[in-house]
């Protein structure tokens, strides 16, 4: 016998009664004999025999395989100390940077990455003792040091929202403003446009994004909303032209 | 208790206590969160006239490092009252009775986080005093539970807190400064509303065993108020969002 005492995209808070019956109980919730609560504050997703609470706020849990922003924060001998916004520091050893062999002694590892880089990593290995291992072989431009533009950090639950079904958010966004964006999976977004005031309208939108994430039709919110400011520019004569998008984008 | 001015009434002939209240009402009581922008979470809460910030960072990582426990994340508490929190100016910086009330805010704190889940590190909670009027440890607690929640740390319930008190022989509930100065006795308790568990229970002054029942009873009842004022306040931030843009 299943009990659901809430809706698909219901707003919850810690303590909240969302189940009673045989569900496998997914990140967000703990059980309790055969009753399910919310742990967190967020969106209920409740399958035929599955439910779990996507988070509104919260740290990053790293899982292998995700594509992250990190910044330099530690050059050692063979390794690198990273910050990627989780609960623990990341590690980046030589091998897993670099393809060809290096001497330790005569190489100085700051040529490679220094102090206050950005590099676009992918998450090796995530132990039991809470070690974080990257690795930028295999990433695009093998993992930077990504030059110029910045840092944006949003919640890390939300960067689904961000990219969207198929990238439809993210794209539209870097279409419009015409702007460089990479999303780290931690919630790290680097923004480069060609122009500053570009480079800006992007970041508010992204920050948009993250703000009313628990909202319905928030892509073509977005879009009205980068139409509109890119509108203001053009009368400004800060840009030319305004980015004609794919399939009627244009209004 | 001693040295009550003789002017004082602390309950008149129609039931009335010195702010107007009856006997069973709390004061008034506005809660928001997500106020700071630094902060992981955050939250604001006027009670009354105690006006009470809470902020949480964390998890991360701990240093000195021997602090680590390898299977749990650490809960470290400051509560802090601001010099100009007190009609006679604090002395800033911890004393004994703020190093007292932080270490029992953790106490109650504790058992509604699931610590767990992020062994090595430590969340932080800072609990600013900035007006205080009596009763600002269950405010206190009321606020680092919301900050708690906003911060996305999973916990088991929220906590909720509230006082009650003996005045002119009387259970009343939430005391304000003048019936904390010159009733009889206080009695703070903080629950986890879910399974009804008391994580903070501490009594001060003298009371009967059939007193001590009824206060505590009462308190529970005022907690849970206020555990729906805590859940709408949560729901508030995003709702009111959503409102904004036309949902």
């Amino acid at each position: 016998m299943r009990r659901v005492f809430v809706k698909n995209r219901d707003l919850v808070v810690p303590g909240t009664l969302l189940a009673q019956g045989p569900f496998k109980n997914g990140r967000g919730t703990f059980k309790e004999g055969n009753r399910v609560y919310s742990t967190v504050v967020g969106l209920v997703e409740v399958r035929s025999d599955f439910i779990r609470v996507i988070p509104l706020e919260g740290p990053y849990i790293p899982e292998v395989g995700d594509n992250v922003i990190g910044k330099i924060i530690d050059v050692r001998f063979s390794n690198w100390t990273v910050d990627i916004g989780a609960p623990y520091q990341a590690g980046l050893r030589v091998q897993d940077a670099v393809e060809e062999k290096i001497d330790l002694v005569k190489t100085d590892l700051r040529k490679i990455f220094d102090i206050g880089d950005i590099i676009y990593a992918k998450v090796k290995a995530f132990n039991e003792v809470n070690q974080i291992d990257l690795t930028t072989r295999g990433m695009p431009f093998n993992g930077g040091p990504l030059r110029g533009g910045q840092i944006v950090e949003i919640t890390p639950s939300k960067v689904p929202r961000l990219i969207g079904k198929g990238g439809s958010m993210i794209n539209m966004i870097k279409k419009l403003t015409n702007t460089r964006i990479i999303v780290g999976q931690n919630g790290w977004v680097w923004v480069n446009g060609r122009q500053e005031e570009l480079e800006k309208l992007a970041i508010e939108a992204i920050l948009k994004v993250n703000r009313e994430s628990h909202t319905q039709g928030l892509t073509d919110r977005v879009k009205a909303f980068l139409l509109d400011r890119l509108k203001e520019l053009k009368e400004q004569g800060i840009i030319e032209e305004i980015p004609k998008l794919g399939e009627g984008g244009e209004k | 208790m001693m040295g009550k001015p003789e002017d004082i009434v602390l309950l008149d002939e129609n039931g009335y206590r010195i702010d107007g209240r009856k006997k069973y009402e709390l004061r008034k009581i506005h809660m928001e969160v997500g106020v700071l922008k630094n902060a992981d979470g955050s939250a604001y809460v006027e009670w009354g006239k105690n006006k009470i910030l809470a902020a949480v960072y964390g998890p991360r990582e701990i240093h000195p490092k021997h602090l680590q426990r390898p299977d749990r994340a650490i809960l470290r508490v400051r509560y802090n009252m601001a010099p100009f929190s007190v009609e006679e100016r604090k002395k800033p910086g911890p004393d004994r009775r703020s190093v007292e009330i932080s270490k029992v805010i953790r106490g109650a704190l504790e058992p509604a986080v699931i610590l767990q889940l992020f062994p090595r590190t430590a969340v932080d909670v800072f609990i600013e005093v900035l007006q205080a009027d009596a009763g600002t440890r269950v405010a206190g607690i009321a606020a680092a539970s919301l900050a708690l929640a906003d911060a996305g740390i999973p916990m088991k319930d929220l906590v909720a807190a509230c006082a009650a008190g003996k005045i002119e022989g009387e259970i009343v509930l939430d005391l304000n400064k003048e019936e904390d100065n010159y009733g009889e006795a206080d009695v703070p308790v903080a629950i986890m509303p879910l399974k009804n568990d008391i994580t903070l229970l501490q009594m001060d002054g003298y009371l009967s065993k059939e007193e001590f029942n009824e206060a505590v009873k009462l308190a529970i009842k005022g907690a849970k108020a206020v555990y729906q004022k805590q859940r709408e306040a949560l729901r508030d931030k995003y709702l009111r969002i959503a409102q904004e843009v036309g949902e």
